[in-house]
This record gives C-alpha cells, sequence and structure tokens, in this order.
C-alpha cells in the first residue's frame, strides 16, 4: 500500500494522454487502500475528473489572472505537496517537460529519482525495482531504490487499473513565493501549423540517417503517396530541416498513428515514446543493429534513399 | 561574465555497447564528449565571440584531458580538470557537488552543460548542480544571450512551444542544441592548442554525494516486438513492403 | 635624322610604357611567397622547348592548335621585317634578311589565312570552351595583329610603286592593282613613309597593349612552362601563406583559352566551378587580394569546394598553369577558418574520430573479412608477401566491400601471400589533404607510417587509387620506404604467370574507365588493358580515355558532399558516353569510388550495363 502523488501534464487545459494513462497506472501501483493525488496545473476544472478518474484527490493548480505560467511554478507547487502529504512515490511521465520537472524535484527534495523507467515494482519492503532504457536504448538497465522516490516513467509502463469513482477536485490556494531571478518575458506555440497530428493514420518519420534536407523531399514523396505527413526525430529538427512542429518524441509530439514508416532513424527510447502506439512500424537504417528495429514490424538494412523512389513508385502505381 | 562549460564523456554509442558483469566495460568502451555538452560549449564560445565572456571547460580527470583540449581550440579561454577518484559511472546528482566547487571556485556567473547525458539514469546533472550551488536553472535552452547584465534564454520543450526566459546570473542552464552546430577544429589548430594549451587542475575537497538509487545490472535491450527483415536490396525491400502494407489496408490515400 | 628621333622617341615611349605597364601588372611578384623552381634549369629549357617546339598539347585540338602554329612560325619570320624596318631609319647601310623577301610575304598570307581561320572558329564553330573568355581582347589582338602584316605589305607595295623594285615578291604582284590609282603614283613615297610609320605604329601600339591583355602570353608563356612543377603530380604541394610567384606568374599566362573550362567535371555538371574562370578572376583581381591570402574571396567558396582534384584541367593546359593547388590551399583557408560546408565538417570530424569517414568504430573495419572461409594473416603480428592496404570505401562500402572479399579469394588462390592491418589501419588521407585538412592529413599519415614501420613486408598493394596516389607520392616524406603497387599491376602479373583464372567467358564486349588517380595522376594505363585483353575481352575505348578520361565526380571529398549544379552529375554523364558504345558487356572500373559512383548512375538513368571492378573478371573458388 502506497500513497502516489502523479503529475497530471496539461496543454491547453487539457490532460495529457500520457499523464492519463499514468494516473490509472498509480491508481494499480497504490491498491484500493493507498491514495493517489494528482496535481494538474491549468486543466479545465469541468472536465479534470472525467479524465482522472483513478485519482482520489485532484489538485488544480491555476496562475493568476495576469501571471504567466512559469516553468517552475509546477516544480513548487509538487515540492510544497511533496513536503505537506509526503507521499511514497512521486510519478511523472517521460516527457520533456515531466523530465525537467522530475529532475528539479530531486535536486531540490533530496529524494532519488528513477528516469526512463520503462517498468515498476512494488517490493514489500518498501522499496521498489524497475527497468530502465538508457544509452540510446542500446541497454537496458535494473535499478531499485528505497520510498520515497521519484519515477519518471514511460508510456504504457503501468497498466491501467480500472478505476473506483471520480476523485475529488479542489483547488489549492497556496502560493509559490515568486523566483525574482528567473522572468517570464514571453511564450510562444508552435507556428501555426494547423496541422493536429495525433489524428495523421499515416506517418513518415525521417531522422538522422536522411542525410541532407534536400532528400527529405523523397519522403515527401512516399507520404504523399500514402496520404499522410511527414514528421522528423530531434536530429533533423535540430538542424532545421523541418519545422518544429513535426517533431515527434519526447521534446516533441506524441502520435498514435497506424502506419509509422521511420526512415534513417536510430529509434532511441526519446523518439520511440513520441510514437505512441502505431500498429505497423516500418524502419528503414544501414545500421542493422539500431534500436529502431527492436520496435519495428518489417525492417530494412538497404539505404532509405535507395528505397523511397522505388516504394513511392509502387505506391503509386497501384493507387494514383 | 566568466562562463563555465561542464564536458562529460560519456560510451560512444556509434557501435555496441560492451558490457561486462552487468556492468559498461569501462576499459574496452570507446568514449566521446557527450553530444549535449558539445553544444553547450558550441553555445558558449558563440556568446563569447558576441559578449567577450571568458569560457572555462570542466571536465572530470576519469575521461582524460584530450577533451579539454578540443575545448580550447573549439574556443574556451581555460581548461580545469576537475580531479576525483570513482567517477567511472558516477550518477550525476553524486558529481554535481564536485562541479560545484570547481565552479565556485572559478568564480564562474553562468554554468553551461548539455540537457541530458545518454547514461543519466538517475536525473540530470543541471538539477543536481543547481540544487547545490543554489542558483535558478532551466533546461532545454537553445540560445543564449545577455540584456543588461541578465541572461535571456529561450527554453524549448515539446511540440514547437518556446518559452522566453530573462534570468538573473549566476545560473546553470542545460542545452538542449546550440544555435549553430558545433564548429569543427583543424588538425592543425587542434597540433597548437597541444603544445600550448595550460591545463590547470582542481581537486574538490567536497567527495561524491551519495546516490539513493542503485544500478542492479545493464543488459541489452530486450525485444518488444519481433521484426521480419527484408534484407539490404532497395527493390527485393520496397517489394516486400508493398505487400506487407496491402495485407494490412494501409495502401491507398486515406480519407479526411 | 628626324626620322630616326621620331622613331627612337616613338619606340622609347612604348618601351617606357609597357614596361611600366607590365611592372605594375607584375609587382606582386615581388613579395609574393618563394618557391623552388629553377632546379635543373637545362632539363626545364629543353622541356619546354620541346613541348613549345611541337606544340604537344597546343595540337590536341588540331584547327586551333595548328592555326597556332602557324601564327607563331609566321611571327618568327615576320619579327625580320620589323627589324629591318628599324634598320632602314636607324643604320641605313645594313641589309640584314636581304632574301627574305619571299618568305616574309609567305608568311604575311599565312598568318591572315591563321587569323581568318581564328574568326570562323571564334565565331562560327564557336566552341563551349569561349564561353566566358574575353572577346574583346581576342579581337584586339587579331586585329593588331592584321594592321602589322596588312601596313607591312602597303609599306612594300609603295615602296615598288616609289622605287620601280622591291625585295617583296607580293608586293610586286599586288603593286600594278594600286598602280592604277593616280595619287598613288605621285604620292608613292609617301605612301611608303606612311605605311612604314603604319607598321612600325602598330607593333609598337601592339607591345603596349600586350602588357594588359591575355596576349601577354608571348612574353610569359615559355617561362611558365620553363618554371613549371615537375614534382610527382600525385604529391601536393605543402601548405604556405598566399599565392607564390609562380602562382601569380600563371595568372599572367593564361590564354583563355577555355581547356581547362572543356575538360573540368564540375563545370560539366553545373556546378559553381569553371577552372579558367577562376585563374581570371584571381588575373583580373589580384591587386586586391592581400598577400598571405589564397585568393578564395574572389572565386567563391561554392567554387572551390566543387573540385573533384581530377587533374583534366593541368593536364590540358598548354601553359601548365596550376589549377588544383590554388584551389585546395583556397580550401586550406577555409577550414583554418572553420567555414567549411557541414557535410565535410562531418566527414573529417569523423575521419578525427574513427579513422574512417563511415562514423564506423574502428573495431568494425576488418568487418568485411567475415565469411571469407580462410584468415587473412594480420600484418602487424607477422611478416607477408604483400602488405595489403584496403581504404575507407573497399572495407566499408557495402558495394566496395564485395568486391574486396572477391579479391582477397582471387588472391588467396593464386597463392599470394598477403596480410592487412585490421584495426590498425586508418584512413589513408589522399582525400583528407584534397579536401584541404593539412593537420588531419599529418596526424594521419604519421600513425600510418608508424604502424607499417613495425610491419615486416616486401610490397605495399592496395586496389584504391587513392590511398594508392598517396602511399606512392606522399608518404615517403614521412618516412615510409616501400614499393606500393596498385592491385591492377599485382593481378597482371598473376595473369602472365598463368595463376589466375578468368571468371567470364571470353568475347565479351568491355570499355574501361581509367581512374584519375591511376592513370592521369600515376600514369597507370596498361595493366588494366593487359589483363581485359588477355582474358578475351573486346577492349573499346571511350573518347575520353587515358589521361583524357573523364572524372566521376567523387575525388576531392566530393563524394562526401551534397550534389549541386543544373547539370548531369559527372559519373551519369560519363556513363552516357559508355552506353555509345554498342553491345557493350561491361563498364570496367579500377577503383572503389568509381565503383559506387557508376553503379549509382547506372540505377538513376535506368540504364542496363554492368558496371564491374577489374578484380571480378577473375575467378575465386
Amino acid at each position: 500500500m502506497v500513497d502516489v502523488l502523479c503529475f497530471a501534464e496539461t496543454t491547453d487545459g487539457t490532460v495529457t494522454q500520457a499523464s492519463r494513462q499514468l494516473v490509472a497506472g498509480a491508481r494499480g501501483l497504490a491498491g484500493a487502500a493507498g491514495e493517489v493525488v494528482a496535481l494538474a496545473c491549468g486543466a479545465d476544472p469541468s472536465q479534470v475528473a472525467a479524465w482522472l478518474p483513478g485519482a482520489d484527490d485532484i489538485l488544480l493548480y491555476q496562475a493568476a489572472a495576469n501571471v504567466p505560467e512559469a516553468p517552475w511554478h509546477a516544480h513548487a507547487v509538487l515540492r510544497h505537496l511533496v513536503e505537506t502529504r509526503q507521499p511514497d512515490l512521486v510519478l511523472i511521465a517521460n516527457t520533456c517537460s515531466g523530465t525537467a520537472l522530475a529532475g528539479f524535484l530531486a535536486g531540490t527534495t533530496g529524494m532519488p529519482l528513477l528516469a526512463s523507467c520503462i517498468d515498476l515494482t512494488l517490493r514489500p519492503d518498501s522499496s521498489i525495482t524497475a527497468h530502465a532504457q538508457l544509452y540510446g536504448g542500446k541497454a537496458e538497465a535494473a535499478v531499485e531504490c528505497r520510498l520515497p522516490t521519484i519515477v519518471l516513467l514511460a508510456v504504457g509502463a503501468l497498466p491501467a487499473a480500472p478505476a473506483a469513482g471520480q476523485g475529488r477536485v479542489s483547488e489549492i490556494a497556496w502560493r509559490p513565493p515568486e523566483d525574482t531571478r528567473v522572468e517570464v518575458e514571453a511564450l510562444t506555440n508552435a507556428a501555426p501549423d494547423e496541422l493536429d497530428l495525433s489524428r495523421v493514420e499515416r506517418l513518415v518519420c525521417v531522422g538522422r540517417g536522411i542525410g541532407s534536407s534536400e532528400n527529405i523531399a523523397l519522403a515527401r514523396d512516399l507520404a504523399d503517396a500514402l496520404g499522410g505527413e511527414v514528421v522528423a526525430s530531434r536530429p533533423v529538427i535540430d538542424r532545421g530541416w523541418i519545422a518544429k512542429s513535426r517533431q515527434v518524441g519526447k521534446s516533441g509530439k506524441t502520435v498514435a498513428p497506424r502506419l509509422y514508416i521511420a526512415l534513417g532513424v536510430s529509434g532511441a527510447p526519446e523518439h520511440l515514446e513520441g510514437v505512441q502506439s502505431a500498429d505497423c512500424i516500418v524502419a528503414v537504417n544501414t545500421d542493422p543493429t539500431a534500436p529502431i528495429f527492436a520496435a519495428a514490424d518489417i525492417g530494412a538494412t538497404c539505404d532509405a534513399l535507395d528505397l523511397l523512389p522505388r516504394l513511392t513508385a509502387s505506391l503509386r502505381a497501384i493507387a494514383p | 561574465m566568466k562562463i563555465a562549460v561542464i564536458l562529460r564523456m560519456v560510451p560512444d554509442l556509434v557501435e555496441e555497447l560492451p558490457l561486462l558483469d552487468g556492468q559498461v566495460a569501462w576499459d574496452e568502451v570507446m568514449l566521446t564528449l557527450n553530444e549535449f555538452d558539445d553544444h553547450a560549449l558550441e553555445e558558449a564560445v558563440l556568446l563569447k565571440e558576441e559578449t567577450g565572456a571568458e569560457v572555462v571547460a570542466l571536465a572530470l580527470s576519469a575521461g582524460g584531458d584530450r577533451v579539454l583540449r578540443t575545448a580550447i581550440a573549439r574556443g574556451a579561454d581555460r581548461a580545469v580538470q576537475v580531479v576525483a577518484d570513482g567517477t567511472e559511472g558516477a550518477s550525476a546528482r553524486s558529481i554535481a557537488p564536485l562541479f560545484a566547487e570547481a565552479v565556485r571556485a572559478e568564480q564562474a556567473d553562468l554554468v553551461l552543460t548539455g540537457v541530458q547525458a545518454p547514461g543519466d539514469l538517475f536525473g540530470g546533472l543541471v538539477p543536481f548542480l543547481a540544487a547545490a550551488l543554489g542558483w535558478p536553472a532551466a533546461d532545454g535552452v537553445t540560445s543564449l544571450s545577455l540584456s543588461a547584465g541578465r541572461v535571456r534564454v529561450v527554453q524549448e520543450c515539446g511540440a514547437g512551444r518556446m518559452t522566453l526566459l530573462l534570468v538573473t546570473p549566476p545560473a546553470v542552464f542545460g542545452v538542449q542544441a546550440a544555435r549553430q552546430p558545433p564548429r569543427y577544429v583543424s588538425g592543425s589548430r587542434l597540433r597548437q592548442v597541444a603544445r600550448t594549451a595550460a591545463i590547470t587542475s582542481i581537486t574538490p575537497a567536497t567527495g561524491l554525494a551519495d546516490e539513493p538509487a542503485r544500478l542492479l545490472a545493464l543488459s541489452p535491450p530486450r525485444k518488444a516486438r519481433s521484426v521480419t527483415f527484408v534484407g539490404d536490396d532497395p527493390d527485393a525491400a520496397a517489394a516486400e513492403i508493398l505487400v506487407a502494407l496491402r495485407a494490412r489496408g494501409m495502401t491507398g490515400r486515406q480519407d479526411g | 635624322m628626324t626620322a630616326s628621333l621620331a622613331l627612337d622617341a616613338a619606340t622609347l615611349t612604348a618601351l617606357i610604357l609597357a614596361a611600366w605597364r607590365f611592372g605594375r601588372r607584375f609587382r606582386p611578384l615581388l613579395t609574393a611567397r618563394a618557391v623552388t623552381r629553377t632546379d635543373r634549369l637545362g632539363q626545364r629549357l629543353l622541356f619546354a622547348l620541346i613541348e613549345f617546339g611541337l606544340h604537344r598539347r597546343l595540337l590536341r585540338v588540331r584547327l586551333a592548335g595548328g592555326m597556332h602554329a602557324v601564327i607563331v612560325l609566321s611571327f618568327l619570320v615576320l619579327l625580320s621585317a620589323i627589324l629591318q624596318d628599324y634598320c632602314k631609319v636607324l643604320l641605313p647601310h645594313a641589309d640584314p634578311f636581304a632574301g627574305w623577301g619571299p618568305w616574309q610575304d609567305g608568311a604575311a598570307l599565312a598568318i591572315l589565312a591563321a587569323i581568318g581561320v581564328a574568326l570562323v572558329n571564334r565565331f562560327l564553330v564557336a566552341p563551349g570552351r569561349y564561353a566566358g573568355s574575353n572577346r574583346g581582347d581576342a579581337l584586339a589582338v587579331l586585329g593588331l595583329i592584321t594592321a602589322v602584316v596588312v601596313a607591312m605589305e602597303l609599306e612594300r607595295v609603295f615602296h615598288v610603286l616609289a622605287a620601280g623594285h622591291g625585295a617583296s615578291p607580293l608586293a610586286a604582284v599586288l603593286a600594278p592593282a594600286f598602280g592604277t590609282v593616280d595619287g598613288f603614283v605621285r604620292h608613292a613615297r609617301l605612301g611608303e613613309q606612311v605605311f612604314y610609320w603604319g607598321h612600325i605604329g602598330s607593333v609598337l601600339v601592339f607591345l603596349v597593349y600586350l602588357t594588359g591583355s591575355k596576349h601577354l602570353h608571348m612574353l610569359v608563356g615559355l617561362p611558365a612552362i620553363v618554371l613549371r612543377d615537375r614534382s610527382p603530380r600525385g604529391r601536393l604541394r605543402d601548405a604556405g601563406a598566399g599565392l607564390s610567384w609562380k602562382d601569380m606568374l600563371d595568372l599572367h599566362a593564361c590564354t583563355e583559352c577555355g581547356r581547362c573550362q572543356a575538360v573540368c567535371p564540375a563545370y560539366a555538371a553545373g556546378q559553381p566551378l569553371n577552372p579558367k574562370w577562376m585563374i581570371m578572376q584571381l588575373r583580373d583581381h589580384l591587386p586586391e587580394i592581400p598577400s598571405a591570402s589564397s585568393g578564395v574571396q574572389v572565386v567563391s567558396a561554392d567554387a572551390a569546394w566543387a573540385c573533384t582534384t581530377c587533374f583534366a584541367c593541368m593536364e590540358a593546359c598548354p601553359l601548365f598553369i596550376e589549377h588544383v593547388p590554388k584551389l585546395v590551399d583556397m580550401r586550406r583557408a577555409l577550414i583554418e577558418s572553420s567555414a567549411l560546408p557541414r557535410p565535410v565538417q562531418a566527414t573529417l570530424a569523423s575521419i578525427q574520430k574513427y579513422g574512417n569517414s563511415f562514423r564506423k568504430p574502428p573495431r568494425s573495419r576488418p568487418a568485411w573479412t567475415r565469411g571469407l572461409g580462410f584468415t587473412i594473416p594480420d600484418a602487424r603480428e607477422q611478416p607477408v608477401d604483400y602488405l595489403w592496404i584496403v581504404g575507407d570505401y573497399a572495407a566499408f562500402h557495402p558495394l566496395a566491400a564485395q568486391r574486396t572479399r572477391h579479391l582477397a579469394r582471387v588472391l588467396q588462390a593464386a597463392g599470394v601471400d598477403f596480410g592487412i592491418l585490421y584495426e590498425g589501419e586508418r584512413n589513408s588521407g589522399n582525400d583528407v589533404r584534397r579536401m584541404g585538412e593539412e593537420g588531419l592529413f599529418q596526424d594521419l599519415t604519421r600513425g600510418a607510417v608508424a604502424t607499417i614501420r613495425e610491419c615486416r613486408f616486401r610490397r605495399i598493394v592496395t586496389a584504391d587509387p587513392h590511398t594508392f596516389n598517396t602511399l606512392r607520392n606522399e608518404y615517403p616524406a614521412v618516412g615510409l620506404q616501400a614499393e606500393v603497387v596498385h592491385a591492377t599491376d599485382l593481378l597482371a602479373e598473376l595473369l602472365e604467370r598463368g595463376v589466375l583464372h578468368a571468371a567470364e567467358p571470353a568475347g565479351r564486349r568491355a570499355t574501361y574507365h581509367d581512374p584519375c588517380y591511376l592513370g592521369r595522376y600515376n600514369g597507370r594505363y596498361e595493366a588494366p588493358r593487359r589483363i581485359i585483353r588477355s582474358l578475351g575481352n573486346e577492349l573499346v575505348e571511350m573518347a575520353r580515355c587515358r589521361e583524357a578520361s573523364f572524372c566521376c565526380g567523387a575525388g576531392g571529398g566530393r563524394i562526401f558532399m551534397d550534389e549541386a549544379g543544373g547539370g548531369e552529375r559527372p559519373a551519369v554523364q560519363r556513363l552516357r558516353e559508355a552506353l555509345t558504345i554498342r553491345n557493350l558487356d561491361a563498364f570496367i572500373v579500377a577503383c572503389p569510388k568509381d565503383l559506387v559512383m557508376f553503379t549509382e548512375a547506372a540505377k538513376d538513368i535506368g540504364a542496363d550495363i554492368r558496371v564491374q571492378d577489374i578484380g571480378e573478371l577473375f575467378a575465386a573458388p
């Protein structure tokens, strides 16, 4: 029996799918007797209970009206909750902001932190064991730690447990003291790219192996022939070859397509985390040891630049 | 303005990770500069070129001093080796106090390092370093500039959202990507630096911090799905993929 | 009296003007970087005289070469007429070249005919290599030569009209026609003087014009050939700051003939490099180039990076101008200032870090040896007869590695005692040096020589012409003392000894593509051809073969760079050239980069042509 504090990440007032799964999983960990508390910053109060049925307590934090929400607010509130409620486990989804949040929380509270966990097991002696991925997916680690601890969980790491009922929703009155050392000047969203990638069924992802920005045209042709969209992993985005709004991965978007074709993508966990679920993953990479093949259904070790025109041509031939 | 850049050597992921008895085989493994730390160094040098700031590179002695020479060849003014035992495979939390002491000894105003390292199982360096120093920090930074004694940073975190922060130094930043890719250093410049570079060292009085979490064993990754390989000939591969897509009804344009 | 004064004054003025213009143009050479080009002066002079005398390179383009020969010969003869005119006024009693009239007439007619041909060539034939050349300058020169010759003949015609006789048969033939004009007869003496001064005047104007024109090659050309680079082609010059005086001399010797442009694969592919334009730009902007600078600011960086270092320009140039070293110096400067294209940076970083251009760990270099069925001796551990330096592409690129395995089997079957360096081998550095990274090149060569020194072997062999080139020409300077052969040399020897057998049936029709670094750079043309023929193949040469071979576009690090240029890639163009040979069974190459470039090119254009490595012609069990 453990008390779990979950951080429910929100975007534009909506709790993310990853966080919803996290809380559902927390319910399973806590069991019937344990308490599951979820912190949601800036979430829509009327819907949040429906999103997080596994939570006993849903705490909402809203930044003051004309104060832009600062990244440290979540941290400050979470830390306050840790200090006041003393949970056994703090669970945070392994997203970009989640990782930063977990890190700072570990730094300021002194609690241990387990990152990139793909599963989690409670032991009777108030400790946990878990498995985590590291070194770009080239190794898996078995780790252990005494409670209380912070755990960063990959999507789907915990099996969802059936929810007991709706939790109590309340607002946190406590305000963190302002940190004058850090000031938010502006918050900008992605360039107005109306495309909602999470709704696209077929995605063609280009990775570092695509070689140059000119070659992306080949990927676009394939996406076009499939009626899908082109997305990219971090190295391609960092080089500025594709708009940031098309980044898939931990620091990008999370997608759940039916078909995911990964070209020249190594398959590091940070990227694959963004591919929440895909019915079929086709991976093309000249390195037969690339971790992407562990996640793929079909793998080809030829050069993507050779494969693309051929595949596009055959697709167009059957469905012009 | 003095900028300290923390450089960490990590296993080079270009090849299979050599494991021995459930741990990284440190004798065999090929080490390379952590890619994000490389970007941090580049960003620091860019700042130096813009503002005349001084850049000091810091690295643990376990990684050797080659990375420090390269840092100077890249534009760092000085380099300091942080001497301590038992740092091989040590977690970011445990080495943070060593760097905190070095940073204080250097009287640096800013600390730049990579946002993460591939072996950071128990958390990244930036938060622990910031906690040890008691300084504000921001992760996921992609560009820095100085403005009237304060540091303006662009913080990116997910799906193209950007936050523009104005931070009062001293502060710690985790760099995600520099404004431009790390520049090339020619062999002749490296050789030149090797002859003249003065690398100092510091042996911190503080020891490694305790790491409450424990690594039990490392193993090669499990395969969750089993992949069907269609080979390395582009024609054959394309044909097989097409067959597989048709079988799953994924050809033809989707509607809407 | 006044005439001689006038002549003296005019000549002196012209000489001073010409000298002043020449001086201004050549002043930068005085403070330019020094190079030694006066070694073996006797051999240099002999070479230049033979090269020029036989018009060896010039006659490769028959029409233009022939026309140029006629102009030069005629001009030399007509110098006598100029001297005669000077003597007429200054030394009236001397009568040099007395019986030369007919020869001078012949020369005059020949030169006018040649000028006619030149005009037809420039305007009607209009070869592509003239695109970008200074047409005005060319016409001015042709015009001035015409003026000199016409004035000379008219002077003689009027002399005949005035004196009734003359030394020139042509004038005698033309005089009656002129004689029909009464005014000409009455003022014949005046006419003669007018055209005397016209002759002298044209010559002096030409002299002064010459110093600001591309025609300066008349004075500077032969010295440029004498002072040419006699070191082995495959040995790139060491780094040095700025253009040397010889580099600057090259610029002034250039005649804008465009033969370099015509053979340049980068230019043919529409890339920003034009070797002729590069020389012209450096020449025209020489005063603006700071003394320690490579001149890259005058030529774009893109042009500098577009060069494949194939040496075709330098092979074609009749004045032995050195285009490639200037471009490499520009690359050196760009690298020192960290201004290099991303792909070049990635490649050099990979070589710096992993010792190969494929971003693979050094441990995986011998991976190609897996599945051979036998173990290749480690030359670091045991003595071998042949130390086989494999090269990056032959080891790491899947297409090339396949052929490397085959070659290993062939050599094993032939009983050759060979060994490799396994992970001890690193990139040989040939392309690193040509990309401009001298420092990395030094590291690679020193390390390689240290490793090789520990081995015991008789000869070094490699199937990679780039590796071959640097081992043979540049490694000795770092301490390598060994005989280096290319795989084709070894294979030809083995074939002659009868220990090798053909893999294919006889009677195939094949063509052979000379690799730049084996052929043009190192003069190895025959061994591959002997192999192909001895194995019963019909070898059909492409038009551009041997030293005229057209580069596949991979050299100089270009294989690592992004494609640029609006035209078809050089490899595609070369393949199309081969495809004009009917019933071709095979396109044979002897270089792993050629293999990769041409195999991909064939796929791109859907060409039904078999690109084969020469090693594949041999059977291996």
